[in-house]
């Protein structure tokens, strides 16, 4: 049997390889979110496509929400179900020691990983684009589920970044550099890492 | 919406240069993915993918579903 050659895999917000998923007029792209892609596949990254807990949980028509409004015990529920859906793919990766990173959708609600959206007042009838919402460090609903739902098993966290795609004012060049860093910083660490497994 | 078997999101190293990008030419067209899990067990992330494709086909999105002739393992299996 020959052994398992480790493998970099990339698990994705479900919206950075369909746009479809976004809620109306969050979509920047007409599919694909190209440059997130692109920057994967050409440093040999594996994808890993993860479920959408919103368009699974309110549907491809559903309005825009900030953290808050799906902070909700069963807007939770729903996410530790799809989380203890993609789990065992994860688990897997992690075991045969494979290189695992998250790439999600910073400002999201639900897939924020640096930031989530927030605004505590928000409610009933939507008024855009009057609305305003701010942005704050912490995790999304989802992302905190799928974290809690590795964690129960004993995994080690998976580094993580966002693409900044909810953030308000959408800059793709930044987001590009800033995605680029991470992946950078990861291959140096991955490097690191060889060494000291080689050292004597 | 195009429903993609893991193997055409993430193709073998053996498909080499005259491998077919896939997922480059969904992406060209303009198409969303979504993605199924390699072979093995995953019942339970299949049925939600279903309910997503059940979804956009409900709102009338065009939904397109590629697969894999003869490749019994990575492929998308017609069940009539």
């Amino acid at each position: 049997m020959e052994p398992h050659t480790p493998r970099k895999v990339a698990l994705l917000a479900n919206c950075l390889l369909n746009q479809n998923a976004k809620v109306c007029e969050g979509a920047r792209y007409r599919g694909v979110v190209s440059p997130v892609v692109e920057a994967l596949r050409s440093r040999g990254y594996q994808l890993l496509q993860l479920p959408c807990p919103e368009l699974a949980f309110a549907g491809a028509r559903r309005w825009w929400a900030v953290y808050e409004q799906y902070d909700t015990p069963a807007y939770r529920a729903h996410c530790r179900r799809l989380a203890q859906a993609v789990a065992p793919l994860i688990e897997r990766h992690l075991l045969n020691r494979d290189e695992v990173i998250l790439i999600g959708l910073d400002g999201s609600p639900s897939t924020g990983v640096r930031f989530t959206s927030t605004k505590p007042d928000w409610g009933g009838r939507p008024n855009r684009p009057e609305d305003d919402w701010e942005i704050v460090p912490r995790r999304g609903v989802w992302i905190e589920e799928l974290e809690a739902e590795l964690a129960r098993r004993g995994l080690p966290p998976v580094p993580a970044t966002g693409w900044a795609l909810d953030m308000g004012r959408f800059d793709e060049a930044g987001s590009r550099l800033d995605l680029e860093q991470f992946l950078d910083s990861r291959e140096n660490a991955g490097a690191a890492r060889g060494k000291d497994s080689a050292a004597p | 919406m195009a429903l993609l078997p893991d193997t055409l999101v993430n193709p073998p190293h053996t498909a080499g240069a005259t491998g077919l990008d896939v997922l480059g030419a969904i992406e060209a067209g303009g198409y969303g993915v979504l993605q199924l899990p390699p072979l093995g067990r995953h019942g339970r992330l299949l049925a939600v993918i279903a309910d997503q494709v059940a979804e956009y086909s409900h709102h009338g999105y065009a939904v397109v579903a590629i697969g894999v002739r003869g490749n019994m393992g990575d492929g998308l299996h017609w069940r009539l």
